[in-house]
């Protein structure tokens, strides 16, 4: 069995892990980067592109808001496109109750100086007149510091990234367990070798609950199918992100709609495209914007998204066992604050300490949550 | 360029169709009846086409599931080229975009 030694193994080559293990190595950590497949293959690469930051659980939208600002310079310090536009998202809002709830969310975000702002039914369709003007909504929310990026463009980019920065990133490689000893974490085990360090990180996604069970450790988190469907090009038709009750849509700078639904609860981590996508899709997307009835789909993809029990992300050090972080938990809105969750961890792991306050994303808040949780997902 | 693409169609082993011609963005081109719109665009030299941002395209898969090589044709968008018989007086507009279906 051959052994690696370094100071950090990440495990899971997402966009949480990849920017963890880049934001290490620039400060000058010897980092492992192990993924079961290659960079950004799973709900990186899988999901619905919205770089957002309205519309959160109040603790994330500090993250957010500095997050967006390491996405306007990604491009650049990676040298390579990611198609990151900041031409708004727009939550619709379908009935009385959203709007009154839209309103208090607004008031708190605009507190916090986010560039929010409440739309009535006529502004919305201003913004979006793909819209059908008799759309039954009470409203939208605009913020236009919003925008999209292309996720394969940044799980493209993010290898030559990570290998000028001396990460020894190794694909197609999955952890099979973490071994522990005296109290703390000591390897991470593939079938080719045993990473030995100082410090481990679980960023596996739908996978890290496996990997938090060989610690003896408990992580309630269940998983979710993404689907989105994918349209033929169309000439400049939808701006921004857009969402509403039972999915989102966005146009990719080819002129392909990206129709996104609602994510499925699953027991079995397969990812062939449901029926029900499409009829979810032909159900809900022509109410809102009517000339999709016409348009033709040409193709589909799901991704996994992994649901903490309370919609919060999870990023902590593990209690009682030393040496191992966790970042996992995002619930589909973690490609917004990737980057900034990646710098966070690398400044926790480095100074003990980091810039941003993480207690609300505790593991151990679950401790006093009865976990509705399914029994873990199991790969198919 | 004109003889490696003469070169395409394979020669006289072959029984070809008739002749017959389509219309490709208001050119006529000569094209045999059996072919796809896609190997009649490549037999002609035309391996790419536009869209709306400027960037070129190409048939790719010519097996009918990347749908790069949606076109216009006789008045109908989102049409596969690969999956298309030539016919006389088809008429192709290789743009991509499903104006028509924007309403």
């Amino acid at each position: 069995m051959k052994y690696y030694d370094s100071d950090v193994v990440v495990v899971g080559a997402g966009i949480m892990g990849a920017f963890t293990a880049l934001r290490l190595a620039q400060r000058k950590r010897t980092v492992f980067l192990l993924d079961k497949g290659d960079i950004g293959r799973e709900s990186t690469g899988r999901c619905g592109g919205g770089v957002r930051q309205q519309y959160r659980d109040p603790a994330e939208l500090p993250l957010a808001m500095k997050a967006i600002d390491i996405w306007a310079g990604l491009a650049e310090e990676f040298g390579e496109p990611l198609e990151y536009r900041r031409h708004g998202s727009l939550k619709l809002l379908h009935n009385d109750a959203e709007l009154e709830e839209a309103q208090a969310r607004v008031a708190r975000e605009r507190e916090s100086a986010l560039d929010v702002d409440l739309l009535t039914p006529a502004e919305v369709v201003d913004f979006a007149p793909a819209i059908g003007s008799d759309t039954d909504l009470t409203g939208g929310t605009l913020c236009m510091t919003d925008g999209t990026a292309n996720p394969l463009l940044l799980a493209r980019a993010l290898g030559p990234a990570l290998d000028r920065t001396g990460v020894h990133v190794n694909t197609h490689e999955p952890v099979r367990r973490f071994i522990e000893a005296d109290g703390r974490v000591v390897s991470a085990i593939t079938d080719q070798a045993e990473y030995r360090a100082e410090t481990f990180v679980n960023a596996a996604g739908s996978w890290a609950a496996g990997l938090c069970r060989s610690l003896g450790l408990d992580l309630p988190c269940s998983a979710r199918k993404s689907q989105l469907l994918i349209t033929e090009p169309l000439s400049p038709i939808i701006r921004g992100f857009i969402s509403f009750g039972n999915g989102y849509i966005r146009q990719a700078l080819d002129g392909n709609l990206h129709l996104g639904v609602r994510g499925l609860p699953i027991d079995v981590l397969e990812k062939s495209l449901t029926y029900s996508a499409l009829i979810d899709a032909g159900r809900f997307f022509p109410k809102i914007f009517p000339f999709i009835r016409n348009i033709n789909i040409i193709r589909g993809f799901t991704g996994f998204t992994t649901w903490s029990p309370d919609g919060r992300p999870i990023i902590d050090k593990a209690a009682g066992l030393d040496g191992f972080y966790l970042a996992t938990g995002f619930c589909g809105h973690g490609f917004c604050l990737g980057p900034m969750v990646g710098q966070l961890l690398a400044e926790w792991i480095c100074d003990g300490s980091s810039t941003l306050d993480l207690s609300q994303f505790s593991w151990t808040r679950f401790n006093q949550i009865k976990s509705n949780a399914k029994s873990q997902p199991r790969e198919d | 360029m004109t003889d490696s693409v003469k070169a395409m169609r394979i020669g006289p082993v072959s029984d070809r169709g008739a002749s017959l011609e389509i219309i490709v963005d208001g050119d006529p081109i000569q094209a045999y009846s059996g072919e796809t719109v896609a190997a009649a665009l490549m037999a002609a030299g035309r391996w790419t086409h536009q869209i709306h941002n400027g960037r070129p395209l190409a048939a790719f898969c010519n097996i009918g599931v990347c749908y790069s090589c949606l076109m216009t044709i006789n008045g109908v968008s989102g049409v596969r080229a690969c999956q298309t018989h030539v016919a006389d007086g088809l008429i192709i507009e290789t743009r991509r975009l499903a104006k028509d279906r924007l309403k």
